[in-house]
């Protein structure tokens, strides 16, 4: 279930990126862009191990 | 030009002899002809559900806002394409488990079997159609444009939106779904291909990533806001944006195909790890290379151009052809998934389900291929003489989509809803999203929300309501759809010992 957790924090995060538009960074000389990359990347990260387990134990159930 | 028109000859051929290699490994039943025989591997479907999402959006009208309104709404598109992935384990995996199930075809045939109700069936067939067909004319429109202009006027409109149509006929017809699949990878890798070297390329011509960035900030601060240069992105729109995308994408038709398609639920655990990762390399790109452009161009009258315009006039010929086959390649493969999914509409629904109840598999693969040369050749012709109602309805479809989303989720989710209160939920959805795009209802009636918000509020309100009124659907249907074989979460439990 952590996966929902993170998606919903994804969501939250991603939301937030618009409300502190204004605070320094460094992509594009602005924070709310940086920080939405950011945050994206780490997303995909968690979507990869997600995807990469999920099923998985489908697959060890019908292999034995 | 011959460079351009090379290329998009060569690209044409390509695409001919995918059909032609599909059509060797086909068989003559339906599910073979409309669903690949169920075959489809992990690549293939992870890239297959990423080109038929993506339309020419990505490389006209995503740049073309980016340019025009600034960086504003690129969160939203964040959110509503990267959570794609929580749609695919929730509702991808229980289609692919229904489809696998109970031997579904059509994203119709699935609402008719668990609602108990061919009313339901038709009332879904209708509004799919209602919505699809304008984007099936739409593309070749966007095809004729576009080869248009990289090519300088060497194609014209009609010859470019002709050719586009013949092609696609002829590769969905030879191949049918799994020639479509494996044109569609073939495309989705060019369009990927495409969108990060035009960024790379882009940026060289403003003296790189870091010096290119110091001019946005520098000479287009207002672009990098979050409500944009001229404000349009409120938080009405920028949330109505999120949701009715998420949404639509969830209850795309052909996204039904895709899913059902699956060899494996492997197959879809690799299109949801992948997901993220490829929509970022498509949308950020063109995004970005927008903001750029705007630096090269900065009084473009036409701001969808803007892609289109640094290859031609910046790039070299063969950097055109690319990107003209890689604009191509995002609108046929959403073109070619729309017209294959309703052709198994017309064939399973309607031909089988009123006409010939009894049609052999081989003739069902014939109604299909002759429903998709007149879907096809319908769609050109629109595109040749496009009317008022097709304009009105191709600006409906996107929120119109998203309207089944309550009823979508209620197929796997809810117990106790009813077939009256699907067809009221949707039909009364829709109507706030029609009359507004028919210009009925004011736009500003809802603020800066998009209709379909208010749309999706009453659908689901509706469908809670009515269901309660109604006498409950029947258990064991229902018991079908909630037993142990449907459960989505034991995919992320551990087997027992």
């Amino acid at each position: 279930m952590w996966f929902f957790a993170v998606s919903l924090l994804y969501f939250v995060l991603t939301l937030g990126c618009r409300l502190f538009a204004g605070y320094g960074g460094p992509v594009l000389g602005s924070g709310w862009i940086s920080y939405l990359l950011l945050i994206s990347i780490l997303y995909a990260i968690a979507c990869l191990i997600f995807g990469l387990k999920t099923w998985r134990a489908e697959d060890e159930a019908g292999s034995r | 030009m011959t460079t351009i028109l090379s290329i998009i000859f060569v690209y044409f051929v390509i695409l001919l002899i995918i059909g032609y290699l599909a059509q060797r490994q086909g068989r003559k039943t339906a599910e073979d002809y409309f669903l690949a025989n169920r075959s489809i591997g992990s690549l293939v479907m992870t890239v297959s559900v990423f080109s038929t999402l993506f339309s020419a959006f990505t490389f006209i009208a995503l740049p073309g806002l980016v340019y025009k309104t600034g960086f504003g709404f690129i969160p939203g598109l964040a959110i509503s394409n990267f959570l794609f992935p929580v749609v695919i384990f929730l509702i991808g995996y229980k289609i692919w488990l229904a489809g696998k199930k109970f031997g579904f075809i059509t994203p119709t045939e699935l609402f008719k079997h668990r609602f108990n109700s061919p009313g339901v069936e038709l009332v879904v067939f209708v509004v799919m159609v209602l919505l699809v067909m304008p984007y099936i004319s739409i593309q070749p429109m966007g095809g004729g444009y576009v080869l248009g202009a990289i090519t300088q006027g060497a194609i014209p409109y009609a010859a470019a939106a002709g050719i586009i149509t013949l092609v696609m006929i002829v590769y969905s017809v030879m191949g049918g779904f799994r020639g479509i699949a494996w044109i569609d990878t073939f495309q989705g890798i060019i369009m990927l291909l495409v969108s990060v070297a035009t960024l790379v390329a882009v940026a060289s011509l403003v003296g790189g990533f870091g010096l290119g960035t110091e001019r946005v900030v520098k000479e287009l601060p207002a672009h990098l806001t979050p409500a944009g240069p001229i404000g349009l992105w409120t938080w009405p729109l920028y949330f109505s944006w999120i949701v009715f995308i998420f949404f639509n994408f969830m209850f795309q038709p052909q996204i039904f195909a895709r899913y059902y398609s699956g060899r494996s639920p492997r197959t879809l655990a690799w299109t949801l790890a992948m997901w993220p990762l490829m929509a970022g390399f498509m949308l950020l790109p063109p995004a970005v290379a927008a903001l750029y452009g705007r630096l090269l161009v900065p009084d473009l009258a036409s701001a969808d151009q803007i892609i289109p315009i640094l290859w031609t006039k910046f790039l070299p010929a063969w950097f055109a052809g690319f990107g003209a086959a890689a604009v191509l390649s995002a609108l046929m493969s959403t073109a070619a998934g729309q017209l294959m999914v309703l052709s198994s509409m017309w064939t399973r629904d309607i031909y089988v389900g009123y006409l010939d109840r009894k049609a052999s598999q081989a003739r069902q693969v014939w109604v299909g291929r002759i429903a998709i040369v007149v879907l096809a050749v319908f769609g050109y012709a629109i595109a040749l003489h496009p009317p008022a109602l097709m304009g009105l309805l191709a600006g409906a479809a996107f929120s119109g989509i998203a309207i089944l989303a309550p009823a979508g989720f209620a197929v796997f989710y809810w117990r106790r809803a009813t077939a009256p209160a699907v067809m009221i939920s949707i039909v009364g959805g829709e109507i706030p999203v029609f009359f507004t795009y028919f210009g009925v209802i004011p736009k500003p009636t809802w603020g800066t929300f998009d209709a379909s918000i208010p749309g999706l509020i009453i659908a689901a309100v509706l469908l809670v309501v009515v269901s309660y009124l109604t006498a409950p659907p029947p258990k064991d249907v229902v018991d079908a759809y909630m037993a142990p074989d449907m459960d989505i979460f034991k995919a992320i439990r551990k087997p027992s010992a």
